[in-house]
Formats: structure tokens, sequence, C-alpha cells
């Protein structure tokens, strides 16, 4: 633990171009010094603390389909980069269809925080803690990407490879979100472990979304996200595998937590022990899935 | 670029990294949007951005280009009132304290209404969740928006506060009064220090050792000197006058000179002024300093073994405080019960909203450089204090610096102590241009003093029915790096330390220890509120161990009228505990219904368990021990009617201005309106002494009121001379003076006076009652206030996460003067209280500090605020002011071990170690470690 010289928000140059593909080479020009800006919520936190040294901050918020929030009941919903949380929330759409990315919206940070930050750039963060992140997982969230070769698409499940690290290449802007038509009568929760000696960064989140599905022997389909507790936001197939297989009862809601508890490998630090983690774990994903359970209408 | 603030066309261009904070306060000078974090986690901020709420302090300005900026200043106009409902709300229900954050809080509130009419509570909550309060008005704050969604939505009045007046025979004394600063706190006219700009103004910026312990080898600043725009850099070897600055003990080096030691990570090597911050923070680089490290002093217990590095030539131990009543080792052969444990709280930080601000502007005069003056504009608890560090740092009389106090965002003792006063005074005199020195909030949690971090040892000893018989302590107070007031605050630790109780015999030792941590001084509560933790535990413990009802075990042994202290002092009067404790217990039992502190599986959620906990404390009111408790005012009559009371007494947003209004009001027989309070000038008001120890309402309360009685009289004598009548023949009613039947404003008397070579005004110097050093036995204190707490918690028996529901406080107070204040006191307390317990823990490890920023350093937020039920309990003391006495630590100090033993009457795990450790809870509760008294 070394002191931080925190130093002043250095001098850099906010870039807005004027297409996509001129923004994309832009910034596979200066790979290494120039970062696509969304929010812009955490970005100006780090470059004080020196934690970011970017030059060049590129505005991509205007761009393209950028601004974007629709849904048809054929593709589903489509999520811009630019749209931000507080507009999420109240889109009786999102509401309607998807309520648990709505819920997940409501944990992130402040009001204020959320006028600007967005669902994009909460995943291009890629911090294991992100607060949306396990509901775009367990929704299906594909993302459309602009590189310097044009559009092209990249799932949410092998996005993230390490806290802070994604697929993107220098070049890429990821300009929106899409997510397939919900299940009829799907619900999900999201239960997020904070500290109280901690901000609202979560020590242990756990998303679970469910909904019947005649095509598996439980006739449901529940699935779990975990946040905190890897190098990356973590899906649990064997939590989803024993639900598709199992009568759908208390007992088995207590066998898939045991094995999301043992598909996480938390780390002991600051905020809080490994063990405690893994417990809580356990814990918080029993009780989402009761909790969804319930919303199912049982 | 274009675009509109307040509805006014604006063109000017984005800076490069520039903010839209820096933008609207720098370059616009609307200063009513406050910096409180810079990184985006307290919500001073907040702006509106085409109608929607944004943190502008990590807002691009450049991306202001076309929108539309509402800030604070243009709110009035929106409304075509002169006043926002909801700035007219949060006057009238005294949400406005300090006012630093109440920009913010105004506009994240006036963004909801505008999505949302018809806020519930909840939401509410919701949407202030991270708008930060450190006076913690956060029920107020709620209310005052209901009220003003109200009207807003309907037209008509507010309904205003539901609170009680003081009662008793005065006028205004004791009544509902908006505080005189209120308006422009809620508009953003008010000018705190980083507010102020200057002609021709540097800034300055401080080169931080960064390391916690070694010797200084070498600076270079050539390197910064030569940097374009730099003005100056100095270093120990340029301070003209005394290198050492200091409350009590001058041992804090202003600056750390080359062969000299780094006592912690804070300790300043090299200063800067620059014609920019940027420039200034440049050059902070480009200083070289080469150290030699030294092994860390971690902690006070460390610091007291013959191994350990010592930090100061007289040692690492600054004191050896005791405490003897009695013989303790035959109290505890006579006890029938000994129970013993060891305690142990954290540093914790004020994080009072407003940085540290200085500006030091010497002014030329035409006499000669020998004659310079040098003005201090800063926020400060003590200002004839900072004018004698700064003189003797400049090397100049007293006379030579006048220091003029601002409005403060927030003190709560961390105001006390020089932070960059001296500083900027040696650059100012280096350059002669005007200096700010302004600390980010990183620099504000590294460097200034804070709670002291102790371990406190309780043996206790006491007959089957509850009787104490001996309290022994023995406490470890880690003081960090220099003295501040360390040597007090842990005197008050030691001599709170058997708590508010009376026992035959008592015994505690208690070392103040250096060590390489940041200073710890004054913060509201002063050491007790770290023995009220461990001794009240121990209450608990007891209790349980002799199956007694932990009040029925705190009645046997209250402190009344009659009782002898610890220290020897025989308790002669407004002695209130008892009816504090009927007081809150009647409630508690009434809103439990059965048993208070049986465990209660919350409704609806097996996993969860409820249970109350109850906690009583005292707290000395002035300074005691035998230091002289002074302090001046002064009051003026004008020709218009108006009255000024003077004093150099602080406004940290604790509402002294208030009650020296309506003390003034109530003897003059004026409106409140009519009355100015100016106070922390060291030319313009006399000393009010330092603004600790609970003591102005007291000290300054007085001086204001003999001074007023005293222009009183003064008038009286010029009406009973021209009208040849005896003085007692004039009445004051209303604002006039009545002769005869015939009415005289008092403005006419001015002229009457001044006629006669008598001036307007009078002026007085209190002087408290004298009282003795501890271990004289006799007065410590001329009196205490006393407080007892309930706490009501929700325990999850599976996460161990802690929530607390309701609190219940009754405050002994004396008189409440103020009550409108009292109330923001008594609810910000509790919310320090509940900080303190759950989440509040300065992390330092081997001197480095964790806890730099504010996301790391947590303070309770608007989601965390319980229900608090508060009676005001009055037993008056006679030499106190309408028989007032100290009111703004006592309400603090009993909400921690009120939760704590709530959680152990929850959940069976007792806790001795703060912050409360959800874990540790969790953990034991699955180890059944604990207690298996709550069920599954």
């Amino acid at each position: 633990m070394s002191i931080n010289a925190h130093p002043e928000l250095p001098e850099f140059d906010y870039v807005r171009p004027a297409t996509l593909m001129e923004a994309s080479r832009f910034l596979a020009e200066h790979a290494g010094e120039a970062r696509p800006l969304l929010g812009g919520t955490d970005i100006f936190v780090r470059m004080r603390d020196g934690f970011y040294h970017d030059k060049y901050l590129v505005d991509v918020k205007h761009l393209d389909s950028t601004d974007e929030l629709s849904y048809d009941p054929q593709r589903g919903l489509k999520l811009g980069a630019g749209v931000n949380m507080n507009r999420v929330m109240a889109s009786p759409m999102v509401q309607a269809h998807y309520a648990l990315l709505a819920e997940a919206c409501r944990s992130v940070a402040s009001y204020q925080l959320r006028t600007r930050a967005t669902i994009v750039g909460n995943i291009c963060n890629a911090s294991p803690a992100g607060d949306t992140i396990g509901a775009c997982l367990v929704l299906g969230g594909v993302l459309n990407v602009h590189g310097v070769g044009g559009y092209r698409q990249e799932p949410l499940a092998t996005f993230f490879r390490g806290p802070g690290k994604t697929v993107l290449q220098p070049g890429d802007i990821v300009t929106s979100i899409e997510f397939p038509p919900a299940p009829a009568g799907a619900a999900g929760v999201y239960i997020k472990l904070g500290r109280n000696t901690w901000s609202d960064l979560s020590i242990v989140g756990v998303t679970v979304y469910g909904y019947a599905d005649a095509g598996r022997a439980s006739g449901y389909r529940f699935q779990a996200a975990l946040a905190s507790v890897a190098p990356t936001p973590l899906l649990v197939p064997a939590l989803e595998e024993h639900l598709a297989s199992h009568p759908i009862n208390a007992e088995a809601f207590r066998q898939a937590a045991r094995l999301a508890q043992a598909a996480c490998s938390p780390i002991d630090d600051v905020r809080g022990s490994a063990r405690y983690r893994k417990a809580m774990v356990r814990t918080l994903t029993e009780k989402a899935l009761q909790m969804t359970w319930k919303k199912l209408g049982n | 670029m274009n675009f509109t603030v307040n509805g006014k066309q604006v063109t000017i261009e984005a800076l490069p990294g520039e903010m839209l904070s820096d933008l609207l306060r720098e370059r616009l000078r609307l200063t009513g949007t406050k910096i409180g974090c810079n990184e985006a986690e307290c919500g001073a901020c907040t702006v509106l951005v085409d109608g929607e709420p944004v943190l502008s302090c990590t807002y691009p300005s450049a991306k202001a280009e076309g929108k539309s900026i509402l800030t604070i200043e243009g709110l009035a106009k929106v409304s075509g009132d002169a006043l926002h409902p909801l700035q007219q709300a949060f006057i009238e229900h005294g949400a406005v304290q300090c006012g630093y954050c109440i920009p913010g809080q105004i506009m994240t509130a006036y963004a909801l209404l505008q999505h949302n009419p018809e806020p519930d509570s909840q939401e509410i909550r919701r949407a202030l969740k991270d708008t930060l309060c450190r006076c913690a008005g956060y029920p107020t704050i709620e209310r005052a928006i209901l009220d003003a969604a109200q009207v807003a939505r309907r037209g008509g009045r507010l309904r205003g506060p539901q609170v009680a007046e003081a009662g008793g025979s005065e006028k205004v004394v004791g009544k509902l009064r908006p505080r005189p600063d209120a308006v422009e706190k809620v508009t953003g006219a008010a000018m705190f220090t980083d507010d102020l700009h200057f002609p021709g103004m540097l800034h300055a910026r401080v080169k931080r050792a960064g390391v916690p312990h070694a010797i200084v080898k070498r600076i270079d600043t050539s390197r910064a000197r030569a940097l374009p725009g730099v003005a100056a850099v100095l270093t120990a070897a340029d301070i003209p006058g005394e290198h050492y600055h200091g409350l009590v003990i001058y041992d804090w080096p202003s600056l750390v000179g080359v062969g000299e030691r780094v006592r912690y990570v804070g300790d300043a090597v090299a200063i800067v002024a620059a014609e920019t911050r940027q420039i200034a923070t440049q050059a902070l680089e480009l200083i070289e300093v080469d150290y030699e490290l030294q092994p860390v002093v971690s902690n006070a217990v460390q610091a007291l073994s013959p191994e350990a590095p010592q930090l100061h030539e007289r040692g690492n131990l600054l004191k050896h405080i005791k405490v003897r009543k009695g013989d303790v080792q035959q109290g505890f052969e006579q006890s029938e019960i000994i129970l013993e444990h060891t305690f142990h709280t954290p540093s914790t930080d004020h994080a009072f909203l407003e940085p540290e601000c200085c500006i030091a502007r010497p002014l030329l005069e035409a006499s000669g450089a020998e004659k310079m003056r040098m003005e201090i504009y800063v926020g400060s608890q003590i200002p004839y204090a900072d004018r004698e560090q700064v003189a003797r740092a400049l090397g100049w009389p007293v006379e030579r610096v006048r220091v003029i106090g601002q409005l403060m965002g927030g003190g709560f003792g961390g105001k006390e102590d020089i932070a960059g006063q001296v500083h900027a005074a040696l650059l100012a005199n280096a350059t002669g241009r005007p200096v700010k020195l302004l600390f980010d909030r990183h620099e504000s949690l590294v460097v200034h003093p804070k709670r002291h971090a102790t371990q406190i040892r309780v043996k206790m000893g006491a007959r089957r029915d509850g009787r104490l018989v001996a309290v022994e302590t023995e406490l470890f107070g880690d003081t960090g790096a220099y003295a501040s007031l360390g040597e007090k605050v842990l005197t008050r630790a030691t001599t709170h330390s058997s708590g508010p109780y009376e026992m035959p015999h008592a015994k505690a030792d208690c070392y103040a220890m250096y060590t390489n941590n940041p200073p710890a001084g004054a913060f509201r509560g002063f050491g007790v509120t770290q023995s009220a933790f461990a001794i009240e535990s121990m209450m608990d413990m007891l209790a349980h161990e002799l199956n007694l009802d932990p009040v029925e075990l705190r009645r046997r042994n209250a402190l009344r009228v009659g009782s002898i202290t610890n220290t020897g002092q025989e308790l002669r009067e407004s002695v209130g505990l008892m009816e504090c404790i009927e007081r809150v217990d009647a409630e508690m039992r009434r809103l439990a219904g059965g048993d208070p502190f049986a465990p209660r599986p919350a409704p609806g959620n097996p996993h969860k368990v409820r249970a109350w906990g109850f906690a009583a404390a005292y707290k000395n009111t002035g300074l005691g021990g035998g230091a002289p408790d002074k302090a001046g005012a002064e009051v003026e009559l004008f020709a218009n009617g108006e009255l000024e009371v003077r004093t150099s007494s602080a406004e940290l947003g604790q509402g002294l201005v208030t009650v020296l209004q309506l003390i003034v009001a109530e003897e003059m027989n004026v409106p409140p309106s009519q009355v100015r309070v100016l106070v922390m000038d060291t030319d313009l008001t006399p000393d009010g002494g330092p603004t600790t120890a609970s003591r102005q309402t007291f000290v300054t309360g007085n001086a204001a009121r003999h001074a007023a009685q005293a222009l009183r009289e003064a008038i009286a004598t010029t009406l009973a001379e021209k009208y040849d009548l005896p003085p007692q023949q004039i009445r004051f009613v209303e604002g006039l003076a009545q002769v005869n039947g015939h009415s005289i404003p008092l403005g006419q008397v001015v002229q009457l006076m001044q006629a006669e070579g008598r001036q307007p005004r009078a002026a007085y110097e209190y002087w408290a009652p004298k009282t003795n050093p501890l271990g004289q036995g006799g007065d410590m204190h001329f009196a205490f206030s006393f407080a007892v707490q309930a706490a009501e918690v929700e325990v999850d028996r599976r996460s161990g996460e802690v929530r607390v529901l309701r609190v219940i406080a009754a405050n002994d107070v004396g008189k409440a003067i103020n009550p409108l204040g009292l109330q923001g006191q008594v609810e910000g307390g509790v919310m320090m209280g509940l900080g303190n317990a759950l989440t509040e823990h300065f992390i330092v490890e081997e001197g480095r500090i964790f806890t730099d920023r504010l996301a790391r350093y947590r303070i309770p937020s608007i989601t965390q605020t319980p229900e608090i039920i508060s009676f005001v309990v009055q037993h008056p003391v006679a030499a106190g002011p309408y028989g007032a006495k100290g009111v703004g630590e006592i309400v603090s100090i009993p909400t921690t071990p009120a939760i704590t033993n709530a959680i152990y009457h929850a959940t069976g795990v007792r806790i001795d170690r703060l912050p409360v450790d959800q874990e540790q809870i969790a953990t034991a509760l699955k180890s059944g470690v604990a207690g298996q008294v709550g069920g599954d």
C-alpha cells in the first residue's frame, strides 16, 4: 500500500469524431493513449487517481445509434451505448419485459451518477463487481462492436478476460447491447451484499433469472451470475444444469446454491475474506432462487 | 461553445481537462455549486443538465455545448418567487446547518420533484442516497422535501417543523427560529473560503513526505523553482520565525527540514505558490527529496515498549494520565462479582464536507515592510490560536496578523489545528501576493488530526444487587505523530472511563502515545466516545452476568445530585441522568411491547432478528481541569435600531449564531431579526476562546448575555439622566424604550449616547466558574451534560448485516435555547454515533493510509437513517445562560454502545472492536460461539 500522490486531473483532449469509422480509426491510431468516453462516471476519478493516463477521450455518445432504446417483440431489446441507466429504469418496455435489468440499474451508485452511467460503460469497465453485468449475462446480451474493420457481434458470455480486461481491440467501440425477446413470465432478482464500512461496491452480488421451459425435465430454466467472487463476472452453468434436471423444490435450490458456491473463487481482501464471500454466495443464491420462484407465481 | 446557465446564454471556450464544476465556480463565479470530494462520491456538486441531475465534478465542461444548466443560483427564478418551496422548506425545518452540502441536496431534490412530484420517504431516500450531509440533518432534509413537495403541488403554506419549544418565561429564547444565515445558504450566496477570489492571487500546494518515518537527507527545489509560473518554493530553511506549531505543545514542524525527522505521511517538506493550481501541482513533482527510512511505530501499545523507536526528544509518552478514587484493590476484594474485558476503537475522520482552505493576503502598508499585515481567511474553530501560530511562524507580533473567519462547512473538532494557515502565510509573505491553499479530499484525509484510536481494558467489581464497588480502567491512546489536543482528549477519555456512575473505588491509567500515524486530536465526543463504548458495553455484560435488567443496573448506579465523581467532584446541581433514563426506558418499553432486550424475529423474515440496546453517557461542558475558561462578546446598537453581537467564537454549522441572536434579542427585548451576529474576526471581535468542549452556548452565551445587559443598563442610564427618572423605570418593549409612557425607538438612543460621549456598545468578558486540575479533587468541571439512548437493530443472522431501525434519545441540556438547532444536533449526533458504530474506519497500516479518499471512508447516508425520537430534558445549571449547558457532543456519545448492546441482545455476539464487523457476526453465529439466543 503506497500513498497516492493524487495529482490534479491531467490535461486531456476531448475528441468528438463525426462518424463511427473516424472514431475507430482515431482510437486505433492512438492505442494506449485514447479511450472511448461514454458516461464518464469512472474515467475522471481514475484519471485523478493516476490509474488512467489517456491523452484523448473520444466521446462516442452521439454517434450512429448509440442513443437508441428500442423494443421489438420479435427481435427483443436494443440499448445504445449512450443510453443512461435512469432512462433504462424509466422505460415501460424495460419494466414490462426486462424488469431484472431495471432492478440491477437501481442498485448502481446514485441518482446523479445514473444520469450519465450506462450499461455498456458498466460492461466495458469489466469490473468483477459490475452491478448490471449479471443481468445482462443471464438475459443473453450480445454486444454490437464497431472496429476499424466495421461492425461485428460479441456475445457477452465470452466477452470478459479478467479484471478490467475484455476481448476488445484498439479501435473497438461497443455501440449497443441487444437482448433476445424475454420468455413470457420470466422473472429474476439481483441481490447485492455490501458492507457498511464500504461504499456501494458489492462484496458479493448474485443475479438469478428463471422461467418456465417445457424443454427441460424440471419444466424450468434457471440461470445465475455471480459478481465480486471471481476475476470476471461469472455464469454458473452447473446451477442451470442441476435445476433443469431435478424437480424444483427447496432441496434443489439448496443444492444449486452449493454448486454456485463451488463455482466461485473469491479472494481475501480488505472488504471481506474469501471464506465469508463463499458462504454468502451460497446464502444469497438460495435466497435469490427462492425469491425468483415466488415471482414466478409459486 | 454555447450553452445556457440559469437561463442566460454563455459563450466561452472549454479548457482541456476542465470539469463543469470548475467552469461554473472559477470562470463564471457561480460558487454556489460546492466541491466536497472531486471524486463523484458526495453529491455536493450536483447541478441539472437539461433537467437531469449530474455530478459536475466529473462532467467535462466541453459536454455542456448546447445544453441548459441549472444551478442553485438559478433555482429561485424557476419558481418565480423569492425562494423555491424547497429552499423555504429547508430553512423553516432547520435542514440547513453548516450549509455546505445544501446546494447539492436541494438540486438533487429538485430533480426528483421534476420527475416525481409526490415522492414518499423511500423514494426521497433512494434519490438522495449519495448526497452526503455530515451534519447529518437527514431527517430534517427528508421532512423539508416532503413539505416542499406538497406546497409545490398544491400551493399554500409549508406545514413547518414539529419541534417543541423549550417552555419557560423567556420571550424568544427557547422558541423556534431559523438560522440567520439560512437564506444565503439555500440560495448559493453563502461564501466559504474557497469561494473567495482576490486579484493577483497565487495557488499553493504542499509537498507531503508520503513516508511515515524517515530522516530527510536532501531537498532539491531547483527544478521546481525554474518552472514557469512558479512564484515561490519554500522549505524549512525559509521560515523566518518559529518552525513548529501546535495547540498545546509546539511539536508539529510546519516544514521538515534537511536532517530533521518525518513522523507521518502528511508531514510537509516543501510548499509551492504558482500562478495556477495546475502549475503548483507540476512543481511538486519536480521537487526532489531523499529520505532515510526509519522503523515505524504503528500503535500506542507498541509505542510504549522499550524497544520502540523514539519519535520525539521527550520520548513516545506524551502523558500518563491518572484517576484515583478510594482503593480499587480493596474494592475488588469487597466485590461479589468481577468482570474484565478489553475493547478497541479505531481512528476515524471528521469528513466535514468542506475540505480545508485558507487564503493569506498580505497588506502592503505605505509605512513599510515592517508594518505589513497579513490577513488570513479561513474556516477555523479557534481564530485567535491561528493568529498566534501564524504570527510566530512569520516572526511577527500577533497584532500584524488578522484572522477573518469564514463560513465553515463542518468542523466537528477537525478544524482546531493548523491546516494550511501557516503555509499560506509563509508563501504570501515571500511573494507579496495573496495565496490560496486548498486541500483536496485526499489531502484532507491524510493530513488533519483524527479521532484517537484506543485500547481500553475495563475491570469492574460489583455487588450481587448490581451496585458498583470498583472500576479500574487502563487506556492506550494513539495521538499519532504530534500532540495536537491529545493530552486533553485522552484526559477526558480517562476521567469519563467509569461512566456516568458513582462507585467508591475508581482507578484509571491512560498512556497517551506518539506513533507514526496521522496526529489525533479533537473530534466530537473528545475521548469520551471511546471510553463510553467500553464502559457501557461492560455495564451490559455485568447486567447479563447478574441477570439484571440493563436499565435497572444503570438506575442503581447513576450519578445524581450529591454524587461524587471518580475525580472527586461533588455534583451539586443539574444532573438529569435519571430523568433521561426514565424517559428513554418508558418510550422503549412502549414501542417494544414486551421485553425490549429479548430477540424477536423480524416480520416476514425468519433470518432477521431484532432487539433493543441501551446506553448512558455524560460529558463535561467547558475546558475544565483548571484551564482558565473565558469568552468575550460585545454588543452594539446602531442608529437604525439594529444590534450587532460580536465574538471570535466559531460557527461551524452547530448554530451558535442563532443562540447568540436569540440571547441578545431576549435581553434587549427586540425581535431576533433586529440582531446581527459577527463572529470569528480577530480584529473586530473579542476572543471567545476555542470552539470545543461543548462550551460556546455556555461561555460565549453568557458573555453575550452580560454584554447585552450592560448595554441595556447603559441605555437606561442615558435615558434616566435625560428624563430625570430612576433607571429602573425605563422599560424595553419590542425594540422600543418606554419612558414615562413615551416610546422611543432604540435607534434614537444612539445619538443621545454619542452626544454625551458614551459609546452605544458594551463588551463583557465572561469567566466560567473556576475548576481544579485532575488529581486535586473538587470541581474538575463546572457542568456536565447527560444523555441516554436506546437503539433498535435488525441483524441478518446469515450475512451479519446490521441495520438500525429506531433510536430514542434523551439529552439533559439544561435549557434548550435554540430548539430547532438542538434537533439538528441531536439527529446529526445520533447519525455520527451510528457511523462510529457501523461504517467508519480510518485504516492506517504501518503508518500508510488506505482510506485516502471518500470512496474508501464511508460516512452514513440518508438511507441508513433510523427513526429518531428525541426527548429534551432540562435540568438547569445555575451559572449557565438561562440554565443551559453543552449540547454539541453529548448527543453523539451513547449511540455506539446502544447499537452494539442491541446487537448483543439480538444475536448474543458481543462487539468489543469497532466498527462492527458483519463478517465477525456471521462467523460467530455460524460457529455457535455466540449465545444461542436468537433461534433460527
